[in-house]
């Protein structure tokens, strides 16, 4: 990353921005920031921040005004998948774009109202048409009736104190003037149908509401009609609304394939000219001079400079300043790999980005991952249908960028899944056997300490590099004393790891003595450079190769599960039986072997690892560029 | 009775780091929901969080495994 500022005469600072704009490379930064602690500014002939003017604030509510607007509309209106017919709208600061604007407003809002209420017309038919199938078979008494008004009303069963209740206080209410129908709807409710004379319709419309029990209003339309006949008219508004829900949805459709893109255009462009507004209040200028500061990615520096020089005729300039120690915790971070390293990334999007000046540990990922997930799930079977999914998700495109990155990083899970599947000779377990595969390096069921012992080896060599990578990036900063400390960290741990070695047997005897000697004047160096807890990290450490045991339970466990798996096909009868239990269970091991690896591999890249060089707290790069 | 005591104290090994391992899980699963739930940025150190105790039933696996093959 290279520290920027462009610089250049005070009346082209609206084209230097919009041509930064377009250019998409610059983060910018606070003038404050830029110019540092001790800076003069404000004072007269120094640099001072650009105060926006009033215009400019008036511009720039009216801007966040559209913008919401058009953010609100975009969200009501269908996404087109096909048949796009754009119309155009004027430019977002005209006067005409507002009236446009308020009249497409009102043409959506419209549609969204017809269909807001023809889908409560269709939820309340759906309730009535319920009550009422339920009350149809009692007596038509309101056959022919006028002035009265009639309330649906649905109780709960295990409530039918309320039902006494509403008859006591109905009676009360209309001297006895009322019918009263009820029946079960379900399970769960009762209808009730209340018909009062219209004169007691408010009191009535009081208790219950005081009561709280909820009414539902018989449509209008259909008071005093008989029974049957409502409900047939009902049915037949229930079979016509989804109809006519369904025409809305088509004139919606219609009406985002005219407007959508537009609109979406328009919205990118309002929030592109509010950024440059916003923008103009971080730069700076003197009487004649304008400045803006800013994160451009090293690479991209001498181009942009170029453009910059190239637009302007020289008017405008870039400059480059080396960055201080003390600046590297606000500089932004572009992670770079090689294209196949890449795909690695999205592993670190777990934890926080690591802290410009920093070690990138994506390469790393890139190489122990595969070898840590390969190690636990270790069959050819398995890693096959690894290799198989991961191919199938790769051709369908699914997911998209993510989907192609996850399914790389998948790829070379299942490469080295086989790879180590050969090694230990699995297919599907011990199956390997009947076509011929033998265990290369060990046999991971019977060799169980050998197979811990691979784990913890390459457990030290992780850890151990992770120590390396500190040590390399104090040399880097030429940080003496720090680098000295990890020197003798380290050498205090491969000395342990000697002497427990040599004590073990895998090492010649005379190391034991040697390591042992080497151990104590180390300690003492690490407790003069570290302090009294270089002991403690030392025991950490140990704990933390300790924790890679883990490669070894989950293959195990693995491998074991496989056997049960075959051998459910060995004892069940009828064989078809015990074949399909197989499956099963090599399927329920399967899940297991991509879910459990992949989560244990991950853990010991952020817990044991990182922990030995990884500085988070890197800010992302988010440069200054256009949405439209 | 060697070989059940062998068996058991395998057992034991792996069922009360198992055990342990699942209390503190629920505990941390938990509040790792909570975490999420209000700041979805801090999912990484949640995984984290519920992966740390997960060691304590891999060693207890380990010390099962030395009892049932260690002394071979």
């Amino acid at each position: 990353m290279s520290k920027a500022q462009v610089l250049g005469p005070r009346w082209l600072l609206p084209d230097a921005l919009r041509f930064l704009h377009a250019q998409g490379v610059l983060q910018l930064r606070s003038l404050s920031d830029a110019l540092g602690e001790g800076a003069r500014m404000g004072e007269k002939g120094a640099v001072r921040q650009i105060p926006l003017a009033g215009a400019d604030v008036a511009t720039e509510r009216s801007l966040e005004e559209i913008s919401r607007r058009l953010h609100e509309l975009l969200v009501a209106l269908p996404v087109p998948r096909a048949g796009v017919q754009e119309d155009s709208l004027p430019d977002v600061t005209s006067p005409e774009f507002l009236s446009r604007l308020e009249a497409l407003e009102l043409d959506v809002r419209a549609l969204n109202d017809r269909r807001l209420a023809l889908e409560e017309e269709r939820d309340l038919v759906a309730r009535y048409e319920r009550l009422l199938t339920a009350l149809v078979p009692l007596p038509p008494v309101l056959e022919g009736v006028e002035h009265v008004e009639t309330v649906g009303i649905l109780v709960r069963r295990d409530r039918p104190e309320v039902l006494t209740f509403l008859e006591q206080e109905v009676g009360r209410i209309t001297r006895g003037a009322y019918y009263l129908l009820s029946r079960e709807v379900d399970r769960e409710q009762v209808g009730v149908l209340l018909t009062v004379p219209r004169e007691f319709a408010r009191e009535l419309s009081h208790l219950l509401f005081e009561r709280g029990i909820t009414e539902i209003k018989l449509p209008g339309q259909y008071a005093g009609q008989p029974l049957v006949k409502i409900l047939s008219l009902l049915l037949r508004r229930g079979q016509e609304l989804p109809g006519e829900i369904q025409q809305l949805d088509a004139e919606l459709l219609s009406f985002s394939r005219q407007w959508h893109g537009p609109l979406g255009r328009a919205l990118g462009a309002a929030q592109d000219r509010l950024a440059r507004l916003r923008a103009m209040a971080r730069c700076g200028e003197t009487e004649h001079a304008f400045v803006i500061a800013g994160w451009v990615p090293a690479e991209r520096c001498g181009r942009l400079a170029a453009a910059l020089e190239q637009a302007f005729q020289g008017r405008v300039t870039l400059v480059e300043h080396a960055i201080r120690e003390g600046e590297y915790a606000e500089v932004p971070v572009v992670l770079r790999n090689p294209g196949l390293i890449r795909p690695f990334e999205l592993l670190l999007s777990l934890v926080p980005l690591p802290r410009y000046g920093s070690t990138d540990p994506t390469p790393f990922l890139a190489g122990f991952f595969p070898l840590f997930f390969g190690l636990m799930l270790g069959d050819v079977g398995f890693g096959g249908l690894t290799l198989a999914l991961a191919l199938v998700v790769r051709a369908k495109r699914w997911g998209g960028e993510t989907g192609r990155a996850l399914t790389t990083i998948a790829l070379a899970c299942a490469v080295s899944a086989i790879v180590f599947g050969l090694l230990f000779g699995e297919l599907f377990g011990e199956l390997g056997g009947f076509v011929g595969l033998r265990p290369i390096l060990l046999h991971r069921r019977e060799a169980a300490l050998s197979f811990l012992g691979l784990a913890l080896f390459l457990g030290a060599i992780h850890i151990l590099l992770g120590i390396t990578l500190a040590l390399w990036t104090a040399l880097r900063r030429a940080k003496g004393r720090e680098a000295l400390a990890k020197s003798s960290t380290l050498a205090l741990i491969l000395a342990a790891l000697a002497w427990l070695l040599a004590r073990l047997g895998y090492l010649p005897p005379p190391l034991e003595k040697g390591a042992l000697l080497a151990l104590a004047p180390l300690l003492v160096l690490s407790i003069v450079l570290e302090g009294f807890l270089a002991p403690l990290e030392l025991v950490i450490t140990l704990g933390n190769i300790l924790s890679y045991a883990r490669l070894m339970a989950l293959g195990l466990a693995s491998v074991m599960l496989a056997q049960v798996a075959n051998r459910l096909a060995e004892v069940f009868t009828p064989a078809v039986l015990g074949v399909t239990a197989a499956v099963l269970l090599h399927g329920v091991n399967f899940t297991l072997g991509l879910l459990g690896p992949t989560i244990q591999a991950l853990r010991l890249h952020y817990v044991e690892f990182f922990d030995k060089f990884y500085e988070a707290g890197g800010k992302p790069y988010e440069p200054f560029r256009l949405t439209a | 009775m060697e070989r059940v005591l062998i068996a058991l104290a395998a057992a034991l090994a792996i069922g009360v780091s198992a055990f342990a391992t699942a209390w503190v899980q629920s505990r941390i699963g938990s509040a790792g929901a909570g975490t999420i739930a209000e700041k979805p940025e801090l999912r990484g150190v949640v995984i984290i969080m519920l992966a740390l105790p997960e060691t304590l039933v891999i060693l207890g696996f380990v010390v099962a495994v030395l009892i049932l093959f260690g002394g071979r």
